[in-house]
């Protein structure tokens, strides 16, 4: 019962972060300097013709009747249109592709970055001061240091210049078309992202695992006399509770860096998308980008702690 | 007694030996960014041609037409790399050290007003504005907001700021909010002192309360996070010009000589591709080594504690 | 149960000792301490933190840290010489332990009464109804209030206090013959401290069971136990009858701590002992308390004094018969 109660006052507090990411989102089109009249008149239009833009855009009208239109198409699925770069073109239809391959980037990021990090973290949990553990610490601070997208263009050269295989420079990821040829063009970017995010998974979980160990109530449970099992399986439940809160972390993070990744391997997600926006300040475009990954990630943030929720009843309170 | 805490500080410190290389590093670097005009063999816009007589990207060690030799090579404009590297660490590293600086300050300020009037409308607008801005991961919020902003620089009235101030607003817009709440974290336990209801009684003025009294007393954990925050500022920076929204040409950044790489793909010149991502995880491994360091001595956790035998 | 023969002692340990690491970095934390626990008795052992005393709690149940390591010549089970194999099989039934802290005993993320359940599915016979009910009937007898009710509640959800109950009616869970409290009060309120010793306490009466108290505050020791061992850097200088030790203190350091305890309720005397107690790599040589002492002489550095032995009580110092309180 006070799960769900938690659970129900968690997505209640999750509103007024989501009207604020509203806002947020809203704003920009304040803080783009020119804003869509520029773009639309360009630099040679007349004073005249700005003003009618103006009107026609209905940016005369006061902020929050401006902010209630805007608002209702987005909840209508209208975000606006493109004004440079594809005139005139719905929002909504151009990111639907490269919202796709961000996504499918950073879960196989994700899914690299979770199994070589906890696998890493675990075995010299186990063996703590092994040539593994030394090897691991090594490897967590090499890789916070090593940029991603640094990674990604060494990966590009070994594989794509020097050995030479097509499926490494495609950067061709659509499930709709070629599954075997997007998992393989997923490969190296995934890679890039994942590795350079796993030494932190695995020093986390070297660290809360080789704490847990020495936990007084796992001592508790061995002094009791209890089957070896039992005290395995607590420890497991209570070593990953910590693991889990950085697992949210660690997928932003890994998000943030399919950005610059996909601009090596020359992936149309939204990465590119944004760098080529961002030269003709499409402030629709940004407005859409700000609420979907504020909404993404609130999303996420919430569901990590119904899962943290979940695992440890002391959070609940 | 105050030299004898210093010193048991200093022997904390110096006792690690990575931490006394991250330090050595971050050095190196200032000395590289301060001096960097005087350190840099040549011009960093200045073109180069190739024996050739063309504009190419030139291999290490190479020499030019007119007979100068480019130690690390010349990009593929001709520019002298080591050059390039010279002042792209130093616009890097203006760009870091003043964006953290800058949101440092600003924290201080937002994060002890709000920890002093815990509970006020104004700290309440505040923390929830912060919460929206940090689910925002890293970056990303920079890239939107210099996007938004475009790479030209910020109109605010009748004054147009130039280029690189953009991309310091954005990451001071990024790395606010977590810096906030932490001073936000360490005042409030401070606001409830008896040192601080003693000034109210005296008929303190509430801003000589928070400024003189207030503040001096929480600083340590803000200190900590916004050294550690300085490799990431680095990352962010450089990842910023790497996207093509760093500083315009031909002003050299780490990040943008780093998306330039590209270039040599096909004369697979590997040490154009190796030294300005190495360049870059250096300074990043010595700020968060710095900033790791810097956190043991100034809050170190024992885990082992004799007296519990 | 096999019958207890009430002439044999419930437990006796010959020259325990116990050590931290390996090789050059080997530091003794116990040097051969002896301890005898009859039935239905209370032994205290006592000293400062540091002393080892802890350490000698935790090789009982095998708990020592992963570096630790430790020995006895002899291991005595009600008459019966054992093995430390043996000594381990019978720690969780026949002899149970309270750990020191109990916010940090009880498992977080399981239900106090899933805790105490799993404790009776391993050593004891019972089904799972009874299971519940006899869950049920310890939370009682720990004088947990509403115990039925607070079965699904969670250690959170307890006061320190109350947690402590908890942690006790795990360790009474399995019926043991013994019970090694290790500080069981440390973290806890004066008022709680005094209702714990006082439930375990009757406790220890009604169930005919006995205690290793490990303390370090001398008033525990004078209200609760029978024995008292007086443990100061691994070694011991002291021990008897607590009514012999607090009469007439033989050894320095006991006269030290006695003193510090009786200061306590006059205000204008602070009387504590000089210097403090030596870590484990600086033990000294001869009498480890000599450093401290305001009685030592030359013997004292050269030679480790034997435990002599007295009318109900033993001590470690070669001046104890000129020693005057």
């Amino acid at each position: 019962m006070s799960l769900f109660k938690y659970i129900g006052r968690r997505f209640v507090s999750a509103i007024p972060t989501l009207i604020l990411i509203t806002f947020l989102a809203f704003g920009l089109l304040y803080v783009t300097p020119g804003g869509p009249v520029e773009a639309l008149a360009g630099i040679f239009g007349t004073p005249e013709q700005k003003v009618r833009i103006r009107e026609e855009l209905g940016l005369n009208d006061p902020l929050h009747v401006q902010y209630l239109r805007w608002i209702s198409g987005v909840f209508s699925g209208d975000f606006g249109e493109m004004i440079v770069m594809a005139p005139g073109t719905p929002i909504a239809e151009m990111l639907r592709k490269p919202l796709l391959v961000t996504f499918w980037l950073t879960l196989g990021g994700a899914l690299v970055a979770l199994v070589v990090g906890l696998s890493i973290g675990a075995l010299s949990a186990v063996r703590p001061n092994s040539w593994l553990d030394g090897f691991s610490r090594l490897s967590s601070i090499a890789t916070y240091s090593i940029p991603d997208f640094w990674l990604a263009i060494i990966l590009l050269f070994v594989f794509g210049v020097i050995f030479r295989y097509r499926w490494a420079i495609s950067g061709q990821i659509d499930f709709s078309r070629n599954v075997l040829f997007s998992l393989q063009s997923m490969l190296l970017p995934a890679i890039a992202l994942g590795l350079a995010k796993a030494g932190i998974v695995a020093r986390i979980t070297r660290g809360e695992l080789f704490d847990v160990q020495n936990k007084p109530f796992i001592q508790f449970e061995r002094i009791m006399g209890l089957p070896n099992r039992v005290v395995i399986k607590d420890m497991l439940h209570n070593g990953i509770l910590p693991i889990v809160t950085v697992l949210g972390y660690t997928i932003g993070l890994i998000f943030r860096g399919t950005f610059l990744v996909e601009v090596v391997f020359g992936a149309p997600g939204i990465g590119l998308f944004l760098v080529r926006a961002a030269k003709t300040q499409e402030y629709a475009l940004l407005q859409t980008l700000v609420l979907i990954i504020g909404t993404v990630f609130i999303l996420m943030n919430l569901l990590t702690d119904i899962l943290y929720g979940v695992l440890d009843p002391r959070v609940r309170t | 007694m105050k030299t004898a805490r210093f010193r048991i500080l200093w022997n904390r410190f110096i006792g690690d030996k990575l931490v006394v290389l991250g330090a050595v590093l971050v050095f190196l670097f200032l000395v590289i960014a301060v001096f960097g005009p005087q350190l840099a063999p040549y011009d960093f816009a200045q073109q180069f041609r190739a024996a050739a007589g063309e504009l190419l990207p030139m291999d290490v060690m190479s020499t030019t037409a007119t007979g100068e030799r480019l130690l690390l090579g010349s990009d593929a404009l001709g520019r002298d790399m080591l050059s390039r590297l010279i002042y792209g660490t130093r616009t890097t590293l203006v760009i870091s050290v003043s964006s953290v600086l800058t949101a440092t300050i600003l924290a201080i300020v937002l994060g002890s007003l709000t920890g002093y009037f815990q509970g006020s409308l104004f700290d309440e607008i505040v923390m929830r504005l912060i919460d929206a801005l940090l689910t925002f991961p890293g970056i990303l919020l920079a890239v939107i907001l210099v996007a938004a902003w475009g790479t030209q620089g910020i109109q605010i009235g009748p004054i147009t700021t130039n280029p690189e101030m953009t991309i310091v607003f954005a990451l001071v817009f990024t790395f606010t909010p977590r810096l906030t709440r932490t001073m936000r974290g360490s005042t409030i336990p401070q606001a409830h002192r008896a040192y601080i209801k003693a000034a109210q009684l005296m008929g303190m003025p509430v801003w000589r309360i928070v400024a003189l009294e207030l503040i001096p007393n929480c600083l340590t954990a803000v200190i900590i996070q916004a050294t550690t925050y300085l490799g990431l500022a680095v990352f962010s920076t450089a990842g910023l010009g790497f996207l093509g929204l760093g500083p315009a040409e031909p002003q050299p950044e780490l990040g943008k000589i780093l998306a330039r790489t590209q270039e040599y793909f096909l004369s697979r010149q590997f040490w154009h591709i190796f030294i300005p991502g190495f360049t870059i995880s250096l300074l990043v491994f010595a700020f968060s080594v710095l900033g790791d360091g810097i956190r043991n001595v100034l809050d170190p956790e024992y885990r082992f504690e004799e007296a519990d035998l | 149960m096999a019958a207890i023969n009430s002439a044999d002692p419930l437990l006796q340990v010959d020259n325990l000792r116990v050590h931290y690491g390996a090789g050059r970095q080997r530091l003794n934390a116990v040097d051969g301490l002896s301890l005898t626990v009859d039935a239905g008795q209370t032994v205290a052992i006592v000293g400062e933190s540091g002393s080892g005393k802890s350490s000698v709690a935790m090789a009982l149940v095998n708990g020592l840290a992963a570096n630790g390591e430790w020995e006895a010549d002899h291991i005595l089970f009600q008459g019966e010489e054992i093995s430390r194999q043996e000594l381990l099989r019978l720690r969780g039934r026949a002899i149970t332990y309270m750990m020191q802290d109990p916010s940090g005993a009880l498992n977080p993320v399981l239900t106090v009464g899933e805790q105490i359940k799993r404790v009776l599915k391993y050593h004891t016979p019972l089904s799972k109804a009874e299971r519940e009910e006899q869950a049920i009937e310890l939370m009682e007898r720990v004088e947990i209030p509403d115990a039925a009710s607070r079965l699904d509640a969670f250690p959170h959800e307890f006061s320190g206090g109350m947690q402590q109950r908890i942690v006790l009616a795990m360790a009474l869970a399995p019926s043991p013959v013994l019970l090694i409290a290790d500080e069981p009060t440390t973290g806890l309120d004066v008022t709680v401290e005094a209702q714990i010793f006082a439930l375990l306490d009757r406790l220890k009466r009604e169930l005919t069971m006995s205690v290793v108290l490990v303390a370090h505050d001398l008033g525990v020791v004078a209200t609760s136990a029978d024995e008292a061992v007086v443990l100061y850097a691994g070694k011991v200088v002291e021990k008897g009858t607590v009514a012999a030790l607090f009469e007439r203190p033989r050894h320095p350091y006991t006269i030290g701590l006695l003193r510090c305890a009786h200061d306590l309720h006059d205000e204008n005397v602070l009387n504590p002992i000089p210097g403090r107690i030596p870590g484990l790599g600086e033990r000294p040589q001869g009498c480890v308390f000599h450093p401290r002492c305001a009685w030592k002489t030359a013997e004292c550095e050269a030679a480790v004094p034997d435990l002599i032995q007295l009318d109900g009580q033993s001590v470690a110092c070669i001046h104890h018969e000129s020693l005057t309180d």
